[in-house]
């Protein structure tokens, strides 16, 4: 078979019609930049420029998604936060946009239209829709709300505020939400899709019960909101996330992208049949520092590992990839995608993991009280589209809720948490100075991590 | 002092303990005032009391029953007794304080880890400078000779900043200065056979390893 578009591919596939080859997305951030020989800081406050890089890199190596994005902190900027944007490295943050949780109700949801630099953001998305829309699909990053939140406050002030003072946290995820519905919608107004992307939601840093009562709710909304625009919506967790993948699943995102701390195969028996898998070539370990040959045999390891996953699989790296991974690597993924094939061949892979078959087995298990919210995403700015979706959709995600309880036990794994309670004191803050300060002051860092792959490709 | 007494003191110490668990601060502060209402030992409470509720915190943390929240939280709890406790330490026991200065290296800016290690540290007995995030090679050199340390602790979350940690080894030994700090190195990506290949002195994959990595490398401290 000739080779497809990513349009084309994901139709078929979709359609169970066969394909040429698997989909691909080695997830290209700034490395865009080095395509076309600009410097990273250009990319984000040139929208023609960014347009221009990402097109490139879609045309230069042929892989299945364009993800519009150039740092995490987009949106928390536009609420306020600062940014520092090195010459030729990827932004970081530089300051939150509020230094004590008493400022919470001073922050006010963005405007994408106006607010820092999401017009750029939403114009290069054009750009690259009327470039190449037709054969490829074009997403834009979106920061998950807690992720916003955390740099709104400070990281370390947002992991403290969820067990202290609760309340004040869920205002701050809120507006943090509000932010995100925005961008979202302006997004889909554009004629892209979201691609969601979550780093602080992972298991490696709060805990499910924490992701369940802070991530979950805004995440839930935010994908309700997109399906009822009749598009399909890829969430990234990097790091640990095996605990989550039932709460990622119940957020009712379509596809989940998840790093190299994930196993693939324990991911296909746990949840592949409710969701399509997207990941995990190490962006490190194997795209920056390996080599052509060692990147063939990581992706055949995935493939081995998720390729006859029930709702398919993006081939990918785990995350963003490093601003100087090799073109020949990344060429080496796509490479060793086409040598696949579709059907996938099983024969020449590695032998599938031992893992594969069992359930894993978290030590987190779904809340029989987990609510799915009645509420609707409230977009209250001027102009702001009506949610479309239905009653019926809403009943689907509550039944789907209450299929997870069923198979599982409720244990608690957090009994003293219980004891702290929403004080209204929320005594000693902010906590200058103690444990580790730097992290409120300054900054929490650059990141890259992507979301990925969102709707042809899912 | 009586047996009573003894008992008394060592109900106290496991009340500490489960309050840093707990993450309760009100509690903590509150045992720590009748220690020193009591006058009872505030170096004994805190290797007893505080110590060993960050040991037990720590390990929660390894089984993934708790996460960076709670760890903070449970902090914030050792932290406020420590506060109450510290005046009351016998002199000679405050002193010796082995300084490790610590930060993550030029590059990165996740510090998440970095402040783990150093709250466990600090409770451990050890003065850490915390130097912070994105630091310059050069810089974990000149403040550890400047306030005398004896060790240099350096993190890093990303592949692409390893190279900067070997670099403050290469710095020590061109100055003739490696034999008087220690070096340990941790973070996501480092593995002992790294730190085994850039001539640092130890690796730890976690906060609580890295507070026995010290112990091993320094003398144990003598008090907190
Ligand atoms: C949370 C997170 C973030 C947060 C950081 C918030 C903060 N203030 O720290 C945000 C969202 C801001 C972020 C940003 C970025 N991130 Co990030 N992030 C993570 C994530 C999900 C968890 C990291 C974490 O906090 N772990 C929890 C702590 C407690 O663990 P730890 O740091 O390992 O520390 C423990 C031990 O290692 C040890 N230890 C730590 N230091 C030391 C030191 C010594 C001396 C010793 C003995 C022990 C020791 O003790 C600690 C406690 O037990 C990881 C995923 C993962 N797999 O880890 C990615 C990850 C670390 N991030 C990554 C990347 C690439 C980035 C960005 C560059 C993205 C980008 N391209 O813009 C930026 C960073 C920019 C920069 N220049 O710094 C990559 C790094 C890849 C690599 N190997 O190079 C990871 C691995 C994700 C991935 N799969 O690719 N990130
Ligand atoms: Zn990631």
């Amino acid at each position: 078979m000739a080779e497809l578009t990513p349009n084309e591919r994901a139709r078929r596939l979709a359609a169970g019609a066969g394909a040429d080859r698997l989909p691909c997305v080695p997830i290209v951030g700034n490395t865009a930049a080095r395509v076309i020989g600009c410097r990273v800081r250009e990319l984000r406050y040139d929208a023609a420029l960014l347009a221009n890089a990402q097109v490139a890199a879609y045309r230069e190596f042929g892989y299945d998604n364009i993800r519009i994005f150039t740092d995490l902190y987009t949106s928390a900027e536009a609420m306020g936060a600062k940014v520092y944007a090195p010459a030729d490295e990827t932004a970081y943050l530089a300051l939150p946009a509020i230094q004590e949780p008493g400022q919470i109700d001073t922050l006010r949801p963005a405007d994408p239209q106006r607010d820092g630099i999401l017009p750029l953001q939403l114009e290069a998305l054009r750009r690259a829709l009327d470039a190449v829309g037709d054969e490829v699909p074009v997403t834009a990053a979106l920061t998950g709300p807690f992720t916003v939140a955390s740099f709104l406050v400070g990281a370390e002030t947002l992991t403290r505020l969820v067990l202290r003072a609760p309340s004040a946290a869920r205002r701050l995820c809120d507006v943090a939400l509000e932010t995100t519905l925005r961008l979202a919608a302006a997004i889909m107004d554009s004629g892209g899709t979201p691609s969601l992307t979550d780093a602080m939601s992972s298991s490696t840093v709060i805990s499910p019960r924490t992701f369940e009562q802070f991530s979950l709710p805004g995440l839930r909304t935010l994908v309700e909101y997109i399906h009822g625009r009749g598009k399909k919506v890829t969430l990234h967790i990097c790091g640990k996330t095996q605990p989550i993948w039932p709460l990622m699943v119940a957020t009712g995102a379509d596809c989940l992208s998840l790093d190299n701390d994930a196993s693939l195969a324990t991911a296909k028996t746990a949840v592949g049949d409710r969701v399509k898998l997207m990941g995990n070539v190490h962006p490190a370990a194997v795209m920056l520092q390996g080599t052509p040959l060692t990147v063939r045999a990581a992706v055949r390891e995935v493939v081995a590992a998720a390729g006859d996953s029930p709702k398919g699989l993006i081939v990918a790296s785990g995350c963003s990839l490093p601003t100087e991974t090799p073109f020949e690597n990344i060429r080496a993924m796509l490479d060793a995608v086409r040598e696949i094939g579709f059907p996938v061949n099983r024969e020449n892979l590695p032998e599938t993991h031992a893992l594969a078959g069992k359930i894993p087995n978290s030590k987190f298990q779904v809340n029989r009280n987990t609510q799915i919210p009645n509420s609707k995403p409230t977009l209250n700015y001027p102009g702001a589209p009506r949610h479309p979706f239905t009653e019926g959709e809403l009943a689907h995600a509550r039944k789907f809720a209450v299929r997870e309880e069923s198979t599982r036990t409720h244990t608690n794994p957090f009994p003293t948490c219980s004891r702290v309670s929403d004080s209204p004191s929320v005594k000693g803050w902010p906590r200058s100075g103690r444990g580790s300060s730097a992290f409120d002051a300054a900054a929490h860092e650059t990141p890259n991590h992507p979301g990925a792959a969102g709707e042809g490709a899912v | 002092m009586s047996n009573a007494n003894n008992n008394e003191e060592a109900q106290l110490h496991a009340a500490l303990a489960d309050d840093v668990v707990a993450m309760d601060e009100t509690n903590s502060v509150g045992h720590a005032n009748e220690i020193v209402a009591r006058q009872f030992d505030a170096y004994a409470a805190i290797d007893q009391g505080l110590v060993e509720g960050m040991n037990r915190v720590g390990k929660l943390f390894e089984q993934e029953e708790y996460f960076i929240p709670e760890l903070l939280l449970s902090s914030d709890a050792m932290y406020a007794a420590l506060d109450v406790l510290k005046p009351h330490i016998r002199r000679a026991d405050g002193d010796h304080k082995p300084k490790v200065v610590f930060g993550v290296v030029e590059g990165d800016t996740h510090d998440i880890g970095k402040n783990l290690v150093k709250i466990m540290a600090d409770s451990s007995g050890y003065e850490v400078i915390d130097l912070g995030r994105d630091v310059p090679p050069q810089k974990f050199v000149d403040e550890a000779v400047a306030v005398g340390a004896s060790c240099i602790a350096i993190s890093t979350l990303m592949t692409t900043t390893m190279d900067a940690m070997a670099e403050v080894v290469t710095i020590l030994q061109k100055l003739n200065l490696r034999e008087k700090f220690k070096v340990i190195v941790g973070g996501g990506p480092i593995s002992p056979a790294f730190a085994e290949k850039i001539g640092a002195d130890g690796y730890a994959p976690s906060a609580p390893t890295a507070v026995k990595l010290l112990n091993k490398l320094l003398a144990p401290p003598a008090s907190a």
